[in-house]
């Protein structure tokens, strides 16, 4: 009954890991592909929920791993690391803050330079790329080889390989993100905060005026004077529809209120994040469609042929050796086990039997 | 039949029906069951002489009883089997060929079962009887003729220019068939003393099998000669005498390959294929059975572009 209850629990806990990887990939295409802020805000909501289901199961874990002393175990061992970096960091650096932020109406405003703010944006989304990491999780549920020695070699390797390729990105891109590195989205803001800042001065600013500055700022989306538009880019019910209160920043200059485009930079991570949720699982295809099998072919086959050889009388089949590799230690091994031992084993055996004591055990009883 | 000779049939009909030994001859699962019974005896006799099974006898007694059983089973199944390996695994238009005579086929066929029979109710013969039919009842012989003439090496220029053989490939094949049935005649032929030991017979001397040879050719009388002559020195060491026939060696090799052959066995991974890796085995062991090695070297090449 125990064991039910876990094995349902195991099933729920791999559909969301299935699912979460597909709601993020399909937040990211949604992004690119500029789709309505309704459709956006519930992959937004979807993701905290994960995370925080997440967040549940990896404590839940913990509980019980230190209730049998296995924390370290489970940490090291059973991919407790994938579980809490892929689930409390992102819960409280990620998708908690912008989910609550949207809860509450929240904009990303101040005083402060737009390129400061998008800095802070770019790091808070760049840690999404750790949910990826989940990818591990489910190719370990995957038995893939029938050796136990290759399956371990393969998920070993592939774990360094997309975990190390997970890691870079999130620090390299966070490194990017917060030193001054100037780059197209920067670029795209600063000079529409160079514009702005052109506005400290003007005390009043004629339709026209407005139009023909809104137009030269690309990123330019809304300024206002005491709550009256002087231009738009868009219109309003447009702005209402394609625009989330992360997808702006707003700027105080004198006596105007600018609105800024944030856009451009959330598609860049998003290409960014499918970018490495698909070099990721590149990585785990080519090691499981590659490696797996060469490893099987130099390695567990010919082992497994000449344990059989040492152990059953009547298994005389030779291993094979693969010309390209013959100097390996290991076909060097199957050399001598195909040369020295079998004709040995030969020589040495009268009689070979098929039958052990083991296969008749049930006619004894 | 008493009650405790029917409890070891009831229990060596089980174990002759155990899945590991599916797929074997009779007379490889008698083989295989007799080496059982004689190797776990420790274990089996505490079982065996309980309650349940044979209480007051001794082992000695119980394993007497269980191996009249087995040969009883194995008895059944064999004189079937003899029969239709020679019917339908064979032909004898070799007979007809080499001897010119029409009234030969049937009774060289008629004898070759007979003669079979008798050798099958000798124990040191019907052993050696084992490689034989199986491999003649495999097909194997013929698989590997229809490679070595469509080859063209040194097995078919031993067999047509060597030992000049006239008779068509199919026919070759069957010449080496009833050779490879013959073989155990020497076990047949062979003084009880030199068989005390349960080691099977390897070589013997060009002497030896000339008296085998003169008593076969009183008791198969409508077989050819030189069928006869290969069936008897398929048992010399090729390196002694070389000038053995090349049906003789291959009769040799067919008969040591097909003894543990289980036909329908695919390889593990990683794994050699069975032929391959017998011949492979059999290259480098070749001087203690007196194998010819050059055949050894052809047969494994065969083995190995058939994925044998």
């Amino acid at each position: 009954m125990k064991r039910q209850v876990n094995d349902t629990l195991e099933a729920v806990v791999t559909a969301a890991i299935v699912l979460v990887l597909l709601q993020t990939v399909a937040e990211d295409i949604l992004m690119i592909s500029n789709s309505t802020w309704a459709a956006r805000r519930i992959f937004i909501y979807s993701g905290f929920a994960f995370d925080l289901f997440f967040t549940l199961e990896f404590l839940i874990r913990s509980w019980n791993a230190i209730c049998c002393r296995s924390f370290r175990r489970y940490i090291l061992f059973e991919n407790g690391w994938v579980d809490f970096i892929a689930s409390v960091p992102l819960l409280v650096f990620s998708s908690g803050p912008i989910s609550l932020s949207i809860m509450r109406g929240m904009v990303f405003a101040g005083s402060g330079t737009l390129v400061g703010l998008l800095k802070v944006v770019k790091a808070v989304r760049m840690a999404r790329v750790l949910r990826l990491l989940r990818l591990l999780k489910i190719f370990r549920k995957i038995r893939f080889a029938d050796s136990a020695m290759v399956q371990r070699h393969t998920v070993r390797i592939i774990t360094t390989a997309t975990s190390t390729l997970i890691f870079s990105a999130m620090i390299i891109g966070t490194v990017f993100a917060v030193l001054s590195i100037d780059d197209l989205e920067e670029a795209w803001l600063i000079g529409g905060e160079t514009a702005a800042s052109e506005l400290e001065g003007v005390r009043f600013l004629g339709p026209d005026d407005a139009e023909s500055w809104g137009l030269s700022e690309p990123s330019v989306l809304l300024l206002k004077r005491d709550k009256q538009t002087l231009y738009t880019k868009y219109e309003e019910g447009y702005l209402r529809d394609y625009f989330g209160p992360n997808d702006y920043f707003i700027r105080h200059v004198g006596f105007y209120t600018v609105w800024f485009d944030g856009r451009p930079s959330i598609v860049s991570q998003s290409k960014l994040n499918i970018t490495i949720f698909a070099m990721s699982l590149s990585v785990v295809l080519l090691f499981m469609l590659t490696y797996s099998p060469h490893f099987a072919v130099t390695v567990s086959d010919p082992i497994n042929v000449m344990v059989r050889g040492f152990r059953e009388k009547s298994y005389n089949l030779e291993a094979s050796i693969l010309s390209d590799y013959r100097h390996d230690d290991i076909f060097r091994l199957v050399a001598a086990y195909n040369d020295v031992f079998l004709p040995q084993k030969e020589r040495s055996q009268s009689d070979i039997l098929d039958i052990s004591f083991e296969d008749i055990g049930d006619i004894l009883k | 039949m008493g009650i405790e000779q029917e409890k070891a049939t009831a229990f060596v009909n089980r174990l002759w029906e155990n899945p590991s030994l599916s797929g074997l001859s009779p007379l490889q699962k008698e083989e295989q069951l007799y080496q059982f019974l004689e190797a776990n005896s420790a274990v089996l006799e505490p079982t065996l002489s309980s309650p349940a099974f044979f209480p007051k006898l001794p082992w000695s007694r119980i394993l007497v009883l269980l191996k009249i059983a087995l040969m009883e089973i194995s008895d059944k199944a064999l004189p079937s089997l003899i029969s239709e390996t020679i019917k339908s695994s064979m032909k004898f238009n070799f007979v007809q060929d080499m001897l010119r005579k029409k009234a030969s086929v049937e009774s060289a066929k008629f004898q070759l079962e007979d003669f079979l029979k008798q050798m099958s109710e000798k124990p040191n013969s019907r052993k050696e009887l084992t490689g034989p039919l199986m491999g003649v009842g495999s097909g194997l012989i013929d698989r590997y003729v229809e490679k070595i003439f469509s080859r063209q090496r040194y097995i078919g220029f031993e067999l047509r220019k060597v030992q000049r053989l006239k008779i068509s490939i199919d026919e070759i094949a069957d010449m080496i068939k009833a050779a490879m049935l013959i073989r155990p005649s020497v076990r047949y032929y062979s003084p009880e003393s030199t068989l005390a030991s349960q080691q099977p017979l390897l070589i013997i001397s060009p002497a030896f099998a000339s008296k085998v040879l003169k008593e076969l050719t009183k008791s198969v009388t409508s077989m050819p000669e030189s069928v006869l002559r290969s069936a008897v020195n398929s048992m010399l060491s090729f390196q002694d005498n070389p000038h053995t026939e090349g049906t003789a060696r291959l009769a040799a090799l067919f008969s040591h390959r097909s003894k543990y052959l289980k036909p329908g066995i695919t390889a593990d991974r990683g794994a050699e294929s069975s032929d391959k890796s017998w011949f492979s085995i059999a290259r480098k062991n070749y001087k203690i059975y007196g194998f010819d090695l050059d055949m050894l070297v052809e047969l494994q090449s065969i083995a190995a572009e058939n994925g044998w």
